[in-house]
This record gives structure tokens, C-alpha cells and sequence, in this order.
């Protein structure tokens, strides 16, 4: 059913359009039949008819919940069971009809009921309370909901939930380890995000690896099992892997791959970046600087990884400028937790790493400016921007105030200009290749998500 | 042939049948939750423990109230068994009753001890540890303290009802009722306060 606003706007384009030449008035005539619509009397009882079944569930609610005090733990969670019953017949029902909007609005109904019934048994049973499971629990509940529903929005929930129970996991007062159970669950909620194109869902998804990641380090860092650089160069490794990843699954379609990919490269710039604070911190003498035997054997595995990732990009098609900058900076990266110890000075490790992250930086900007990509020239320009205020603060923060700042910044950036624009003049005198990968463009499978 | 299969249990899984079997699914997990709940209630074996405060002040924090028995805080040097745990170990507390009725702690394990009568084991997961020490000099030490949960640390009410418990607690007038199965695992069935025990009812 279009709503009478669609109508009118269609009716004005189709006007526009024989004015124009470009359809017939009887192709208007036929369009306009087939868009349907209804009388205003339909639609207003329609509206109506809405309001009163707003009105309805309102008054239910409010009558529930003046009572809830009243109620035993097994009324309520008879009423929660009740209206969790109702809301996925309705979800069916509406979907069935192709009312794609009420009934995925009615399917995020249901994973929430359901969480609230999980957290109703756990308050009855007096099960401890803030139980990360419960969030796990939830989260898989909703991930089943959106899936067997075919709905985005309650994937999307699990998506944030998954962040949720990470967080509650490594809160938790009872020491877990690493949470190994998070992996499988990531790949389940990921397969429904393809399966069910929600880009919404993949972002988070990552944003939840990127929690995962960083507390799962920390836990081995206070174990004393891998050091603090090791930790950054292997999520470094893992972030370029999966800007990789989600890159491949761009070019295939997966909903929300390429601003994953977007950001997983722009956590892997953070994590380069990173590491030269983290190396200036490093003391030689102290014995949990020292780089471990597992974070070595981390970083060849995640290195070789990449590297090997590199290579079947490069066979699908990726330039030799973009593979070998990825494979430079992957060995950049699994290099610099040695750099301390082998220049046998943290301050040269972290002036050496400040200088290759600048070259990096230089160089995807370059990359991004001849082949015309906008993302990995925004990144490039951006992490060559920080890196220059970080230079300057470390090297000469005093003289913020002078002149000298000013100098110094634009010399730098008229460099990276300079560069740059040779980078895009080099790209307009070559001729069009018909094999070039497609430029980035917003993912459009989202709708009414 | 597979792919056949899979395309036919896709078509075969219509949007009905994937609601009904989701509806089914959640439905029966949430029954599944709280049969298993009454289930440990009823056929545990009832122990009594004595509720500690955690500390002078208020433990209200929002609507439940916090319970530590002494099965929560265990001083190792004083229990038969096992002393050395570390934090995030699974710990086995054997209670016994004594003459009032109130169990206590009279050693600890770290596996499933065998079935004795007139004791249960309550499995739990050590939260902290603190060392033995020697406090006064003479070759006696202390400890090690352990710290440990059982998943019977909440007991929900509404505000007012949550206060008086705590009340209840700091004027050491309130006992609480668990019900221990045999794989140790415990829940809270109901309290004990001045000497008269009310059960917690589903309906």
C-alpha cells in the first residue's frame, strides 16, 4: 500500500516527465493506476483504526503495570510470555502482508520481550544479578528472532548486545581469561548479517571485536603473557586483516563491508600510531617489557596471515602500490616490538616508528589520491595530520606558541600536498583501465533498519 | 545433491514455520529457565546459613539486597581440605548443620567431594584470595582468606521490603533458607527472619 504522500509525488514527477516528453499521458495514466492507493475515507478509518489499537495496547500497559506490584513473579512472566507469543504472531502476521515496516518494528518487540523475560526468571529465581550470560542469552534470542522473522532491526539489537556482553564478561568479578565463546558467536551473528544484508549489524559486529580484542590484550598484558607493543602490533596485524576482509566481501555484496573495512583501517592506523607512545613508555630493564616467547610467535602467525591475505587480494585484482603498502606496514608492525631492544634506546624506537608512520601515512594518501579513493585518502591525510602534532608536541612542545610551529606545519603539509597531487596527476595522464576496482560507495541494502 | 537439499529445507522453512518454531523456541527456553529454578528448589537439600553483613553501611542498591554467608568469606587455616586456590577457581564448601540448624563450612575442595551424610557441598567460584600471614610473630599464621560466590548473593524485593532485609541483616536476625542439589549448584528458596521461615512462591 503507498501512502497518499508517495502518490502525490509520484503524480508530480509523471506530470514533469510528459511535460518533458519523456512519457506518454497514457503511461502516466497506467503508472498511476498501478501505484494503487485508496480513498481518503479508507485511509483516515485506516488512521483510525491505528490510533485505536495504540490506545488499546496503552491501556493494557498501564492497567499491568498499576498492578505489577500485585502480581505474583508467575502472573508476570505468564504476561510476558503472553505478550512475547503475540508479538511474533503479529510480526508474522503483518509481515505476511507485506507491511515490512509494522512487522519488523513487531519482531524488535519480540527480542525485547524476550530479554525482559529472561531478566524476569533471573529476578523470580533470584539469579545473580548483571549474569553477563543473560546478555548472551538475549543477544542469541534476538539474532534467532530477526533471522527466522527475516527482520533487521532485532539483528541489530544482538549486534549491540554482543558489544554488551563482552563488556559484562570482562567486568565480571570472577576472572574469565580470554573469552574464547565470543568467536563463534561473532561468526553466527555476522553469517545473519549477510544473510540478512544488515549493514547495521556488521558495524557492530566489529565494533564488538574491536571490545573483544582490546580486553582479551589486556587480560594477557596483566598475565604478563605477551607485552603491551606486542599486543598493539598483533591487533594492528588483526585490524588490516580485517579491513582486508570486509574489503573482499565488499566487492561481493555483504551489507555494511565497506565501512567495516573503512574502519578496520582506520584501527589499523590507530594501532600504528599507537605504538610509538607505547615504545617511548618502554624501559629495557624491566622485565615485563621484554618482548615474550607468545607474543613473538602472535605476531609471525598474524603476520604471515596478512601476508598471505595480501597475496590473494593482489590475485583478485588489487594494484601493487595498495598490496605492497599493506605488506610494508604489516612488517612495520610486527618489527616494532623489537625496536626497543635492538636500537637499545625506546626514544630512537619510537623516532623510527614516528618516521615510518609518516611515510605510511604520506603513502595511502598517495594511493588513495591516484586511485581516486576518498576513504584511504581521508585516512591517509588524517593520520599524517595527527602524526605531525604528535611529532611537533614530543619533539618541540614548547615552541607551540611560535612562529616556528607554523613554519614547521607548513612545510610538512605543503609536502604532502605536493605529493599528493603528483599522485593525482599520475593518475589522470594514465589511460582508463577496464579492470580497476569499483570506487567506494555507501552501502545502500539498509532499509528500514 | 546437497545444495538441492538445502534449497528444498529452505523452501520447506516458510515464514509461518520459522515464526511457530521461534515462538516455540523462545517460549520454551523461558519455561525451560524457570522449570529448572523450581526444579533445584524442590529437590535440593534445604540448608540454613546465617546472613552476614558486608560491612556498617548501607548495603541497599537498588532493589535487592546483598547476602554473604559464611560460606562467602572463608578463612582456609581454620577448614579440613584444600587451602590453595587462586581467584577464578571452582571451590567446593562442605557445610554440615549444627544443633541450632544452621550449617557452616567445616572444609573445602576443589573437586565434587564423595557424598557424606548429614553434610552437602556447595560449588561456588573463588572471587579473591588473600595470603596466609603470620599476625603476631609466634609461627601461627592466619589464612588464607578466600572469597568466593555461589550465585545466591541477590535476593530480589521491591524498596521498602529491601531495606528492612538489610536492617534485618545488620541486626543479624535474618537467616537464609538455599536449596543445594547434588552437583553442588545452589539457589536461594527462601528466608529465615526471627526464627520464622517464609519460602519464596512462583504464585
Amino acid at each position: 500500500m503507498r501512502t497518499p504522500l508517495y502518490r502525490r509525488a509520484l503524480a508530480d514527477d509523471l506530470k514533469r516527465w510528459v511535460d518533458d516528453g519523456l512519457i506518454s499521458d497514457d503511461q502516466r495514466t497506467a503508472m498511476l493506476s498501478a501505484a494503487g492507493g485508496s480513498s481518503g475515507a479508507t485511509n483516515a478509518g485506516r488512521i483510525l483504526m491505528g490510533f485505536a489499537a495504540v490506545l488499546f495496547a496503552f491501556a493494557a500497559i498501564s492497567f499491568i503495570a498499576a498492578n505489577w506490584g500485585a502480581l505474583s513473579d508467575g502472573v508476570r512472566l505468564g504476561l510476558v510470555m503472553i505478550a512475547l507469543a503475540g508479538s511474533i504472531a503479529a510480526s508474522w502476521w503483518t509481515l505476511e502482508r507485506g507491511w515490512r515496516v509494522s512487522g519488523e518494528a513487531l519482531a524488535l518487540v519480540s527480542a525485547g520481550l524476550f530479554g525482559a523475560g529472561v531478566m524476569l526468571v533471573a529476578q523470580a529465581f533470584n539469579i545473580q544479578a548483571h549474569y553477563p550470560r543473560g546478555t548472551l542469552i538475549w543477544a542469541i534470542g534476538a539474532a534467532a528472532t530477526g533471522w527466522a522473522l527475516g527482520a533487521r532491526p532485532p539483528l541489530a539489537l544482538a549486534g549491540v548486545l554482543l558489544c554488551v556482553w563482552v563488556i559484562q564478561e570482562y567486568s565480571n568479578t570472577i576472572p574469565i581469561g580470554v573469552l574464547w565463546l565470543y568467536a563463534p558467536t561473532l561468526a553466527g551473528v555476522l553469517a545473519l548479517a549477510g544473510a540478512l544484508r544488515s549493514g547495521v549489524t556488521t558495524v557492530l559486529a566489529l565494533v564488538s571485536l574491536t571490545i573483544w580484542f582490546v580486553a582479551s590484550a589486556g587480560v594477557m598484558i596483566d598475565a604478563d603473557r605477551v607485552t603491551v607493543m606486542q599486543a598493539i602490533s598483533v591487533g594492528g596485524l588483526v585490524a588490516l586483516i580485517a579491513a582486508m576482509a570486509f574489503g573482499a566481501a565488499r566487492e561481493r555484496g555483504f551489507a555494511g563491508a565497506g565501512a567495516a573495512s573503512v574502519l578496520a583501517a582506520v584501527a589499523a592506523a590507530v594501532a600504528g600510531f599507537v605504538l610509538q607512545p607505547a615504545a617511548g613508555e618502554v624501559s629495557l630493564d624491566r622485565d615485563w617489557d621484554q618482548p615474550t616467547l607468545l607474543g613473538g610467535i602472535l605476531s609471525v602467525v598474524a603476520l604471515g596471515a596478512t601476508l598471505a591475505m595480501v597475496a590473494l587480494r593482489w590475485r583478485a585484482g588489487m594494484d601493487r602500490a595498495p598490496a605492497g603498502a599493506i605488506a610494508a606496514g604489516a612488517l612495520g608492525l610486527t618489527a616494532a616490538p623489537v625496536l626497543p631492544a635492538l636500537f637499545g634506546s625506546p626514544v630512537a624506537a619510537e623516532l623510527a616508528l614516528g618516521l615510518a608512520f609518516l611515510l605510511a601515512a604520506a603513502g595511502v594518501a598517495a594511493i588513495g589520491a591516484r586511485e581516486d579513493r576518498r576513504g584511504l585518502l581521508a585516512i591517509g591525510v588524517g593520520a599524517f595530520f595527527v602524526e605531525a602534532l604528535y611529532v611537533y608536541w614530543r619533539a618541540a612542545g614548547a615552541l607551540l606558541s611560535t612562529s616556528a610551529f607554523f613554519l614547521f606545519g607548513a612545510l610538512l603539509f605543503a609536502g604532502l600536498a605536493l605529493f599528493i597531487l603528483r599522485a593525482a596527476r599520475r593518475r589522470d595522464a594514465e589511460p582508463p583501465s577496464p579492470a580497476s576496482e569499483p570506487l567506494e560507495t555507501s552501502d545502500t541494502s539498509e532499509t528500514g533498519s | 545433491m546437497t545444495d538441492t537439499r538445502v534449497r528444498t529445507l529452505l523452501t520447506w522453512l516458510t515464514l509461518r514455520r520459522r515464526a511457530l518454531a521461534l515462538g516455540a523456541g523462545l517460549l520454551g527456553f523461558l519455561a525451560f529457565m524457570a522449570a529448572s529454578q523450581l526444579t533445584l528448589r524442590a529437590t535440593g537439600t534445604e540448608v540454613l546459613l546465617d546472613a552476614e553483613p558486608i560491612d556498617p553501611r548501607s548495603l541497599f542498591r537498588g532493589f535487592y539486597v546483598i547476602i554473604a554467608t559464611p560460606a562467602h568469606r572463608l578463612d582456609a587455616g581454620l577448614l579440613a581440605g584444600a587451602d590453595e586456590f587462586e581467584r577464578g577457581d571452582e571451590i567446593f564448601v562442605v557445610l554440615t548443620p549444627g544443633e541450632d540448624g544452621v550449617w557452616s563450612p567445616i572444609s573445602l575442595a576443589r573437586r565434587a567431594p564423595d557424598p557424606q551424610a548429614g553434610t552437602v557441598a556447595m560449588r561456588g567460584r573463588v572471587t579473591s584470595v588473600r595470603p596466609a600471614f603470620n599476625a603476631t610473630g609466634d609461627g601461627d599464621a592466619v589464612g588464607p582468606f578466600i572469597r568466593a560466590a555461589f550465585n545466591i548473593e541477590s535476593y530480589f524485593a521491591d524498596q521498602d521490603g529491601a531495606k528492612a532485609l538489610e536492617t534485618a541483616v545488620r541486626e543479624e536476625r535474618l537467616r537464609v533458607i538455599v536449596s543445594v542439589a547434588r552437583d553442588g549448584s545452589a539457589a536461594l528458596k527462601g528466608l529465615e527472619l526471627d526464627g520464622v521461615k517464609t519460602y519464596d512462591r512462583v504464585f
